[in-house]
């Protein structure tokens, strides 16, 4: 029974296509902007000439980033996806005690920018370092991306398929192995996708472990001469590392179809019972709260009781936290409506123009702040808008768009496509039929998209240093500033803060999570 | 061929009681279908039987197996008990091959498993290769059943097998289940809310309402000597006398005792010669080869019922028509 | 929860453009905007003193040495800086050989000891840092300290000592080698160093690194222990600094530098404000504060704490031959970078 298209039926895809135009054109002008970075290495390439470019890209030390960056990946994804799994299993679908309060502190971690769980690791074990506390490090910071999908699947995953399984004969553990987890593919693959984008692209959380990546290594170069090729030819490897990965991960999604099908009935599914692996089984995620959580919180009252009252100086604490504030909001504001184009249309209107304009919308994801700001620096240098906050809310878009498109699409995906129908028929325009049924459903999801993007904004860092009009000081500029100057005590508000600020993100996230699964 | 015997098997969740005491005798071969009105507590039985659940108190046999009982149950994966669920439930990540062969072991010829099975119901071989999302309602439960049959389970428990399918499709698959069922020989135990499904599925029918076993038997004894006016009234058009109703349909034995007659019981001729009760046309409602037409009996204007005349010469609302009983009426308990 | 009703709509507008025009519009008098590559805390309090002296409002940009040097070049005459402010030397040159600086009055050189402060006059020197070698106390004495800091490239260091090779203020320890040993003995030195050394990413790491027992001996600057020292002590409590002194490249004294842009819209305020930095006032803040850097004004007294400048014995090494650029060139090559 395979469907062959009918005259009929190509002559109504091109009319949808026409319908659909204004959207397409709106993601092209966003995927277009977003190679703003992209085109801006390759300008500097040809005019470095090949002799540079030959010689800065092949050579030792890049070849050391390429092995770093690979060996990082390779052994942080699949530790991360497995723990991942594993802990959204103990805490979601068994008799795990106290699994709603572990579920929570999982995502907790989200609320601590990587660098501030660098810097308290390195304070309380200096011994952690290298390949080993990178991925130790990357994992306790980014666990949380991957998390967070993958237990939303679970929740969402149709009892009557593992109810069958057992009538097939299936233990319970068999039952998990092979129709529980295999429904979790989608939700990995999504949540691991951006789990090592933001691998690649974290320049703070490596600086103390001591551990080069392309990130570091471009800061470096960048401090030392600037814009020079060197710094941007390494993004252009960068990149092109991003693009694998992104190959890989839709090589990984495969093509086959992981909803449910038919409706499902609601159903609440008895918990698994763990046995006499009920207490052992609390170790894992309690040593992870620990590492991730305490560890932090240890490091950081620490250093205010350190420093005592002197630290609270209001006069700078304050703007800069309102300066953070408004540049969270309406970036993630921004953020998220600048991805509206391209997640309704990898929903409701795929294609392979569709297909190459989401990876343009991802890549940015990997590039290391630094490198975005660089080609905004290059390009605005001699215009108006040259160290204006609309510079930086442009790199912050850039930066975080991966999250706002990947929450949106799956939220989108929740609201079927007959909702927009039944508004058209009903005399609505068509962008105010999408606007009244789809947009409305995925606002909450939307919502919990823009909660990660403002988290990534308050927490971000080079760009935020590079591109920002002067005088502007956020929570994270500041920390790191004092962190230099070896003022941990001074540092240590503004880690607070930036705690502080992304909790009710976290919340938010954490309650709406639902929405974020491919 | 085993037998299945629930005995005062109960089952409360929080507040809700789905089973408030069930027994029930299910024997060797036989299709038995589970039937009652929404939160009657029928699935839940299902699931019970299955070993999804755990019941409160009472017992579970199957055979010589004590499934469930006060000392403990046996898991649903070491029952042996094959299952389909209310829309097949199929394994989305794998092919219809994989499907079929998932509860098989490794030592079996799985492909020539599979295909036997997909000749059984009435599949292409084809088929194997495709996943779950391209095959249509019908198809996918067929591959649930060929799934389920593959361990060759001692009992077949359905859960609303047809319910999900487009009503033109709905005959068609069931007859087709009831050979295969049939062909393989398993005692089968299903649910569904649809009476006509029950009665012309099963060949015993229990009807359960609000946690208990109110009536099972043959079809025929539940259609035609159905216990009470709900159970009645369950299984199709009914047709109650009683207090002043009782004389109504005239000549008969009036005792104290609830009647039942069923409207196919009741002749209509459209002239009223010689018949003994008079009555008239309140309504009509054409839906094609029948009229069903709303009748008021001369004697006592209360009784109203529905009765079905062939379109082509029904009377007009208004008309005076006759009515003659057939066969016995039937007394109701309660 | 409704998404993107009129009301939102227009408060986003409402907030992006205030946003938009919020730094344009921020200042409406004159002000200084000072591209500072200096520590922050320590131009802050030079910011603030000068404020409320003057009463003249100062913004600071924070970045470090090369990166705010080559920005500024690229900024070219739009530039937005009035006054560059360095940790080192080279990064001034850069920009100085760029033709950037607008050449300073005499009133504000006189106030600077000659041996800090370039002989062209475009820049000055307005504080200066010693390079040391932070040492962990419990594993070397004495005798074992390398005599000079070519030692270091030694096969029998290998794996003993720690630098931040990525930072402007190694970077500018290499240029002055550069400049007294050639480029030649640099390179290898760097490629030396590369086997030899592990990089940490700040001074400030490199001599945790030590205090923690990972290097037995980090070159740095010598006010990180001090600053240390007077604060928690966590990064250098098993630390002490050897200073080479002989004119070693290692006893490099580097001068942290001012300069006044030639785009600048506000010269006069900015020669102000040099002259204030390299007057006493100025580097009575390097004396009293908590920099633990040198002052460099004429008669200014450093830190008390601090090993007298006189008795550093360093290189002669003119500011003004410092080469960033080639030094990139030898790190690159030598794959530090």
């Amino acid at each position: 029974m395979a469907t062959a298209y009918t005259e009929q039926q190509s002559g109504a895809r091109l009319r949808f296509r026409l319908r659909v135009a204004p959207v397409t054109a709106a993601a092209l002008v966003v995927a277009a902007l977003s190679l703003i970075p992209v085109l801006f290495i390759l300008y500097v390439a040809l005019s470095s000439g090949w002799d540079t470019v030959v010689q800065l890209v092949f050579r030792p030390k890049v070849g050391e980033l390429i092995v770093n960056t690979v060996v990082l990946e390779a052994l942080g994804v699949p530790i991360a996806s497995v723990l991942a799994v594993v802990i959204a299993i103990l805490t979601e679908r068994t008799n795990l005690p106290g699994a709603r309060a572990w579920s929570w502190l999982m995502v907790a971690p989200l609320a601590v920018p990587a660098f501030v769980h660098s810097y308290a690791w390195n304070s309380l074990f200096p011994q952690v370092h290298g390949l080993w506390g990178a991925v130790l490090l990357s994992i306790l910071a980014y666990l949380p991306f991957l998390y967070l999908p993958v237990a939303a699947q679970l929740r969402r995953l149709d009892p009557a398929l593992e109810d069958t399984a057992a009538s097939l004969g299936l233990s319970p553990f068999k039952v998990v192995w092979r129709v529980v987890i295999p429904q979790l593919r989608l939700a990995v693959c999504g949540g691991a996708l951006l789990f090592g984008l933001h691998m690649m692209a974290e320049y703070g959380l490596f600086v103390l472990m001591r551990f080069d990546t392309f990130a570091t290594a471009i800061v470096d170069q960048f401090q030392s001469v600037y814009n020079g090729p060197a710094a941007n030819l390494l993004g252009g490897v960068l990149v092109l590392l991003c693009l694998l990965m992104l190959g890989l991960e839709s090589l990984a999604r495969g093509r086959a179809r992981y909803a449910r099908i038919g409706s499902g009935a609601a159903r609440v599914t008895k918990p698994y019972d763990l046995g006499r692996l009920r207490i052992p089984a609390l170790l894992l995620p309690a040593l992870l709260a620990v590492f991730a959580l305490g560890v932090p919180a240890l490091t950081l009252s620490r250093w205010m009781i350190l420093g005592g009252a002197r630290i609270w100086r209001l006069d700078y604490i304050l703007p800069a936290l309102t300066q953070t504030l408004m540049l969270a909001v309406v970036g993630a504001i921004l953020t998220t409506i600048a991805a509206i184009p391209i997640a309704w249309l990898s929903v409701r209107a795929p294609s392979r123009l569709q297909a190459l304009m989401e990876a343009g919308h991802y890549y940015t994801g990997a590039l290391p702040g630094v490198i975005i700001a660089l080609a905004l620096v290059t390009i605005t240098v001699r215009m108006p808008i040259y160290q204006t906050v609309a510079t930086l809310l442009f790199a912050y878009v850039l930066m975080f768009l991966p999250r706002a498109v990947v929450g949106l699409r799956a939220s989108i995906a929740q609201s079927p496509v007959e909702l927009e129908r039944a508004a058209t028929s009903l005399g609505r325009s068509p962008f105010k039929a999408v606007a009244a049924t789809t947009m409305r459903l995925a606002a909450p999801g939307a919502a919990a998209s823009a909660a990660l993007v403002a988290l990534g904004i308050a927490n971000e860092l080079t760009g935020t240093l590079m591109l920002s009009p002067n005088g502007t000081r956020t929570l994270a500029t500041r920390f790191w500033a004092y962190t230099a100057e070896l003022d941990f005590a001074s540092a240590a508000p503004y880690a607070v803060l930036m705690v502080v600020l992304s909790a009710p993100l976290v919340v938010l996230l954490r309650t709406r999570a639902e929405r974020i699964s491919s | 061929m085993t037998c299945l015997f629930l005995r005062n098997v109960a089952k409360t969740y929080g507040e809700v009681v789905a089973a408030a005491d069930v027994s029930l005798d299910v024997a060797a071969g036989s299709r038995t279908a589970i039937v009652g009105p929404s939160g009657s507590g029928k699935t839940t039985l299902l699931r019970l039987i299955a070993g999804f659940e755990s019941p409160d108190r009472g017992s579970i046999i199957l055979g010589a197996d004590t499934l469930a009982d006060g000392n403990g149950s046996i898991p649903a994966h070491r029952r042996g008990i094959g299952y389909v669920a209310q829309e097949g439930a199929l394994f989305p990540h794998l092919t219809v091959a994989e499907n079929i062969a998932f509860g098989l072991g490794r030592g079996d010829d799985r492909e020539a498993a599979v295909h036997a099975l997909l000749d059984l119901v009435g599949l292409p071989r084809s088929m194997a290769t495709r996943r779950p999302h391209e095959l249509s309602g019908g198809q996918q439960q067929r591959v649930a059943l060929a799934r389920a049959l593959a361990r060759r389970p001692r009992l077949m428990l359905l859960d609303e097998p047809f319910s999900a399918l487009d009503t033109g499709l709905r005959e068609g698959l069931r007859d087709l289940v009831a050979d295969v069922l049939s062909k393989a020989g398993v005692t089968t135990l299903f649910v569904t809310h649809d009476q006509s499904e029950a009665l012309s599925f099963a060949d015993h029918v229990a009807l359960m309402r609000d946690g208990v076993i109110v009536q099972s038997g043959s079809p025929e004894d539940l259609y035609f000597r159905p216990r009470d006016a709900e159970t009645a009234r369950f299984f199709g058009e009914a047709i109650v006398l009683d207090g002043d109703s009782a004389g109504a349909l005239g000549a008969l034995d009036a005792t104290n005792a609830a009647l039942m007659l069923r409207p196919e019981q009741v002749e209509l001729s459209p002239e009223l010669n010689g018949s003994p009760i008079a009555a008239r046309v309140l309504s009509r409602t054409f839906r094609g080869p029948t009229c069903r037409l709303l009748i008021e009996t001369a004697k006592v204007p209360s009784l109203q019922f529905k009765l079905d005349y062939p379109s082509v010469d029904a009377p007009e609302v208004g008309d005076i028509v006759g009515l003659t009983v057939t066969g016995k009426p039937h007394p109701l308990l309660g | 929860m409704k998404f993107l009703t009129a009301k939102a709509t227009t408060a986003i507008a409402a907030f992006t453009i205030a946003a938009l025009g919020w730094s344009s519009s921020a200042f409406a008098q004159v002000s200084l905007t000072i591209y500072n590559a200096q520590h922050e805390t320590l131009t802050q309090e030079w910011a603030d003193a000068f404020m409320e002296d003057t009463g003249i409002p100062v913004t600071i940009r924070n970045g470090s040495d090369l990166e705010m040097g080559n920005q500024i070049i690229q900024e070219g005459a739009n530039s937005p800086a009035d006054i560059f402010l360095t940790e080192n030397s080279p990064a001034m040159v850069l920009v100085d050989n760029a033709g950037l600086f607008e050449p300073l009055p005499q009133d504000i050189l006189e106030q600077v000891e000659p041996g800090f402060r370039p002989s062209s006059g475009h820049w000055t020197g307005i504080a200066a840092r010693s390079t040391v070698f932070a040492y962990d106390k419990n594993k070397l004495d004495e005798a074992s300290l390398p005599k000079s800091i070519m030692d270091l490239a030694d096969p029998a260091w290998k794996g003993r000592w720690a630098a931040s090779p990525a930072g402007a203020d190694f970077q500018a320890i290499v240029a002055a080698m550069l400049s007294l040993k050639g480029e030649e003995a640099t390179s290898a030195w760097l490629k030396a160093m590369k086997e030899n050394s592990s990089a940490y990413r700040g001074n400030r790491a490199a001599m945790a690194g030590v205090n923690n027992g990972e290097a037995e001996g980090a070159v740095i600057y010598h006010y990180y222990w001090y600053g240390d020292q007077a604060n928690t002590k966590e990064s250098s409590g098993n630390v002490d600094l050897h200073y080479f002194k002989n004119q070693d490249p290692g006893a490099f004294v580097s001068v942290s530098g001012g300069g006044i842009l030639a785009s600048s819209k506000h010269k006069d305020e900015a020669k102000q404000f040099l002259k204030w930095l390299a007057g006493p006032k100025g580097q009575a803040i390097l004396r009293d504060g908590t920099s633990f850097e040198y002052a460099v004004g004429v008669g200014a007294a450093s830190n008390p704490a601090l090993v007298p400048l006189a008795d550093l014995d360093p290189p002669k090494v003119d500011p003004s031959t410092l080469d960033n650029v080639k030094v990139t060139e030898l790190m690159t090559a030598a794959g530090l970078l």
